[in-house]
């Protein structure tokens, strides 16, 4: 479920000026689609003053591997996050999926390119058009996103007046 | 079949299109013949399987979706993710912890 958590989390991001582009359920719903979602996942800029300003935006969030056995070591910073690319995160405010790269839809800076904006006196907050969650949904050809994907592709011909 | 008359048209944007009109007066085809813009390749090729779920999804709420802002879309998910958040919490009865 969509929870204010969540939100307030993808502010907090944006407060502490991290690059990200919102990807999966919750673009969807800043879209206009009526499904809800369980995690934020959002793709990331993938360099060095990036890297040190998640760290520090998720440092007082605790963030810890989903799934993980509690207690195993895990030390989130600069070095982690340059040596890997996607991580699953749990966080006192919601779970968290940080992407490096998206299958369909490709790294921060080709979905920047499209992104839509949705702004507030808190911040402003990037998220990938219809068209590129479209493609990232169609690239993952996972079966429990058909009916999300349908959703999608009819707002996108009501946007574009075809509906 | 009947016998079609066919009556050219031209739209405001000057494009002539010929109207083939059976007996009836009913509209069989609209056939562009000259200067229109050629027709738009659709960006996504349908996929017969998620075809599929598309007379199921409710455009109605789609329609109330896009009259507000991506923010407030956000929200109002959010507000009825904490409904019912609340609703389980009750269902539980009092102490219970939410999972």
């Amino acid at each position: 479920m969509i929870s204010n958590a969540m939100i307030q989390a993808l502010k907090h991001l944006a407060r502490h000026e991290v690059e990200f582009v919102v990807v999966g359920g919750i673009a969807a719903a800043l879209n206009g689609a009526s499904r809800t979602t369980q995690d934020v996942d959002i793709v990331y800029r993938r360099n060095p003053d990036n890297f040190a300003k998640i760290v520090r935006a998720l440092a007082p969030l605790n963030p810890y591997l989903r799934g993980a056995p509690p207690g195993l070591p895990f030390i989130f910073d600069e070095e982690t996050l340059a040596k890997g690319l996607n991580f699953t995160l749990t966080t006192t405010l919601c779970d968290l999926d940080l992407i490096g790269e998206a299958p369909g839809g490709g790294e921060f800076d080709k979905l920047i390119a499209n992104a839509e904006v949705a702004r507030d006196d808190e911040g402003t907050i990037y998220f990938a058009s219809l068209p590129d969650l479209i493609r990232m949904k169609r690239a993952a050809g996972r079966p429990k996103d058909f009916e999300a994907l349908a959703e999608l592709e009819i707002l996108l011909s009501m946007q574009s007046g075809n509906n | 079949m009947g016998i079609r008359s066919q009556i050219p048209l031209v739209s405001a944007n000057g494009v002539v299109f010929c109207w083939r009109i059976d007996l009836g007066g009913k509209p069989m085809t609209e056939d562009k013949l000259s200067n229109g813009p050629a027709p738009q390749e659709p960006l996504f090729p349908p996929i017969p399987h998620i075809e599929a779920y598309k007379p199921g999804i409710d455009r109605t709420l789609l329609v109330e979706n896009l009259k507000l802002t991506p923010l407030e879309r956000l929200a109002r998910l959010a507000d009825l993710g904490e409904s019912i958040k609340e609703l389980r919490k009750l269902v539980r009865g009092p102490g219970a912890t939410a999972k």
